[in-house]
């Protein structure tokens, strides 16, 4: 273990911890699990002395240390130093609520408690005041025994003397504590131990606070009047959840295009660099492409984050879950469950990071297995092939197929979180207890940090697996290597003599089609070829044969990627849209070894209600697995969702073959 | 209801009014209220007794309903009617007159 001080900053929720730790640390801070589990910290390194350094331990935030949430027992197993590989600290910078002192001062107390050296950083002393709050810091500090610095975390107000006050405790020069005069603990004397504790926060509070000019202020119970009442708060959230579904559908768009467009140049000009070839195939299909893969989530995760935590920080995302507790709740999920499920309609991977907003682990792990359930826009291109090849001439129709595909999505993720409650995962949700903190303007600069520690965690921890993993779907398709087919080396010749005669333009089509046949034949041989041979049995009976086979497996890249892998299956080529028109009309009298048609209307069906159900995006998994920090929990969600899409497709494709003659 | 018929502690009230109780999801809102009795030891009740609504202490219901927004100190807490239905309380009244100043209990 390192041996530079280490100090452990605590305090409620809301009493602004997180603003503190970033004004001290800045960008230099990690974040990582506490040793097996799903709760996370933040190390980072502050000045605190022109050359004197400490480590800030970043505990999560709580209301006490001895009740039964596992973020509190964590936090309070660190600090008393029981956690594997991590020493107790060796201080303690308590964030206390300047306009909240009677609850701030529970937790204090205990950590007091501990015989620790302390340092209480009093907090939004600048909201204190303007509430007409007057403490007396000085006398503060003498009932608790431990230096008080008032600050202004936001404002930065004060830092530089938590700087000083810690450098002094990293010195060793700190006064001996003076152990406390009236402990607030006295046993026996009272049943309830939170009784005698908050006697004391509201004794201390009264002997520190001047509140005679004290006004309360009106903002906070005005807004709740709006937000939290059943018609207009529920058209409020509406309002902003439609906005936030806007950012990350639409608005996300344009740099996803611009990472798509900039990953493509970058592997046209490396194909222009290295001779075609198997390298060549790695570097631009594999790493390339893999890379962009993973990038592609970016700006949907950084605009989720970012507005989280801008609304969780102004206070209404309390609001909201309160809003939609009652709803939920008859799902057996939270209120807070509903930003990740609307989230997942754009893409399972941010809003699975999102769940994060869920204080309860079984509340959490209930909307993480359910998400991937609901219709992401991967699946779009795929009901786009289904909806043409049943109705290419009834848009409304489509538009009905579509709609319906979008509900049973939202069906079949709730009618999951229902069984769920009543099986692996007993019981309702947690009763709702949510403390609404007063609305405050948010801040840019921690929404930012936060962002960024997101997306470098998903860049880190996800990211190199889903590279990893596109790096072995690569490698399926690729080989065994097969030589090009007699008919695509003689048409290559042909264009050769062609070209001698002038036809430039028939000489390219020659060699384009060539193309398609040597594409085709090398995936139909290929390892992916052979496992869509392989399936062919288990999924004969949902109308699939072993190209769609292939489809599925090359799925696992990304769902969209089956509608381009059948058009090189069926010899179509590349997945432009020009080319959409001829792949369907080549699926449409696609026949299979008997000669009857492969997408009758039953097999169509079936691909579809395959495609809502079935778990088939492995970065899904991959962030599901460092969201729960076990593979246990990502295999699970890949078994119960494939099993049913995998009976649900029997059921529709069995029954529609009889009926639909 | 039996609660108001016997009261859950028994004591002399000064000018011999029997104290208002009632629970935490039937307090009228603006109301203000002493917490004299907690049924139930549930994990989620021990949460409650951390933010703050635990014997002795004065709450007032800022918004009624399921879920309903209780003030304790100077914070505001959502909470669901059936976490609420375990947490007694004795109503300050007249509402000048604070049960807090009425004999402590136990």
């Amino acid at each position: 273990m390192q041996e530079t001080f280490t100090i452990a900053l605590v305090g409620n929720p809301n009493a602004g911890k997180t603003t503190l730790f970033n004004a001290l640390t800045g960008l230099r801070a990690k974040t990582a699990n506490f040793p097996g589990t799903t709760i996370e910290r933040k190390v980072g390194r502050a000045q605190v002395g022109c050359h004197q350094a400490v480590t800030i331990l970043d505990l999560p935030g709580l209301y006490s240390l001895d009740s039964g949430s596992p973020e509190e027992k964590a936090a309070s197993e660190a600090l008393r130093g029981r956690l594997a590989g991590q020493d107790a600290p060796d201080g303690v910078l308590i964030v206390v609520d300047a306009t909240n002192l009677e609850r701030n001062l529970f937790l204090t107390s205990q950590v007091l408690e501990m015989k620790v050296p302390v340092i209480v950083a009093l907090n939004m002393m600048d909201a204190a005041e303007r509430d007409g709050l007057r403490i007396d810091t000085h006398k503060l500090q003498a009932e608790l025994g431990c230096p008080v610095v008032p600050i202004s975390a936001r404002t930065g107000m004060g830092i530089q003397e938590v700087r000083r006050e810690i450098a002094v405790l990293a010195d060793g020069a700190a006064e001996e504590t003076p152990v406390l005069e009236k402990p607030p603990v006295c046993g026996g004397c009272t049943s309830c131990p939170y009784q005698a504790r908050y006697e004391w926060t509201e004794a201390v509070t009264g002997k520190v606070t001047d509140d005679r000019m004290a006004r309360r202020s009106q903002r906070t119970e005005r807004l709740d009047e709006i937000l939290t009442h059943p018609a207009l708060g529920a058209a409020v959230f509406s309002g902003v959840m439609l906005t936030l579904f806007a950012l990350i559908f639409w608005v996300a768009k344009i740099p996803m295009n611009l990472i798509d467009h900039l990953f493509a140049t970058v592997g046209a000009e490396v194909a222009a660099f290295v001779p075609p070839g198997d390298l060549q195939s790695l570097l631009v299909n594999g790493v390339v492409g893999g890379m962009g893969g993973v990038l592609i989530f970016l700006p949907q995760i950084c605009i989720l984050f970012l507005a989280l935590s801008l609304l969780e920080d102004t206070g209404y995302l309390a609001r909201a879950a309160f809003v939609m507790d009652r709803i939920m709740r008859r799902f057996g999920l939270p209120g807070k469950a509903f930003v990740p499920m609307l989230s997942a309609h754009a893409c399972a991977i941010p809003a699975i990071m999102a769940a994060r907003v869920i204080e309860n682990p079984a509340d959490r792990l209930v909307t993480i297995l359910i998400t991937p359930l609901l219709t992401c826009p991967a699946r779009i291109p795929v009901f786009a092939m289904v909806t043409a090849l049943l109705f290419p001439a009834s848009p409304i129709k489509a538009a009905l197929v579509f709609t319906g595909a979008y509900a049973a999505g939202v069906v079949f993720a709730m009618l999951a979180a229902l069984v769920f409650r009543r099986t692996i995962l007993p019981g309702g949700s947690k009763p709702l207890v949510i403390e609404l903190p007063p609305y405050r303007l948010p801040s840019l600069r921690t929404a930012l940090l936060h962002t960024l520690d997101r997306a470098k965690i998903f860049v880190r921890q996800a990211g190199t697996i889903i590279l990893l993993i596109s790096l072995v779907l690569w490698a399926l398709s690729y080989y065994p290597k097969s030589p090009p087919p007699a008919a695509a080396v003689a048409m290559t010749q042909q264009a050769a003599q062609v070209e001698k005669a002038g036809e430039a333009q028939k000489a390219a089509d020659l060699r384009a089609a060539a193309d398609q046949m040597t594409q085709q034949t090398s995936l139909q041989n290929s390892f992916a070829g052979k496992i869509g041979h392989a399936i062919e049995p288990a999924i004969k009976p949902l109308g699939f044969d072993w190209q769609i086979g292939i489809g599925i497996v090359s799925s696992f890249a990304a769902r969209e990627v089956i509608v381009s892998t059948l058009a090189v299956v069926y010899g179509v080529g590349g997945g432009e849209e020009h080319n959409r028109t001829s792949l369907y009309d080549t699926l449409r009298h696609a026949k299979r070894t008997d000669g009857t048609p492969i997408f009758t209307v039953a097999t169509c069906a079936s691909l579809m209600v395959f495609y809502i159900l079935a778990a088939q995006c492995l970065s899904t998994t991959v962030v599901v697995r460092r969201e729960t920090n076990s593979w246990k929990w990502p295999l699970f969600q890949i078994t119960y969702m494939t099993g049913l899409a995998y009976v649900a497709s029997f059921i529709v494709f069995q029954s529609l073959s009889h009926l639909v003659h | 209801m039996v609660m108001t018929k016997t009261p859950v502690f028994p004591q002399e009230d000064r000018e011999n009014r029997q104290p208002q109780i009632v629970r935490l999801n039937e307090l009228q809102p603006k109301t203000c209220a002493v917490v004299r009795k907690i049924e139930s030891q549930s994990e989620d009740i021990q949460r409650l007794k951390t933010l703050g609504i635990c014997v002795g202490r004065r709450v007032e219901v800022v918004k009624a309903g399921d879920p309903q927004i209780v003030r304790v100190f100077s914070s505001r807490i959502g909470l669901s009617g059936a976490l609420a239905s375990n947490v007694l309380l004795e109503v300050c009244s007249p509402p000048d007159r604070c049960a807090l100043q009425g004999p402590p209990c136990d």
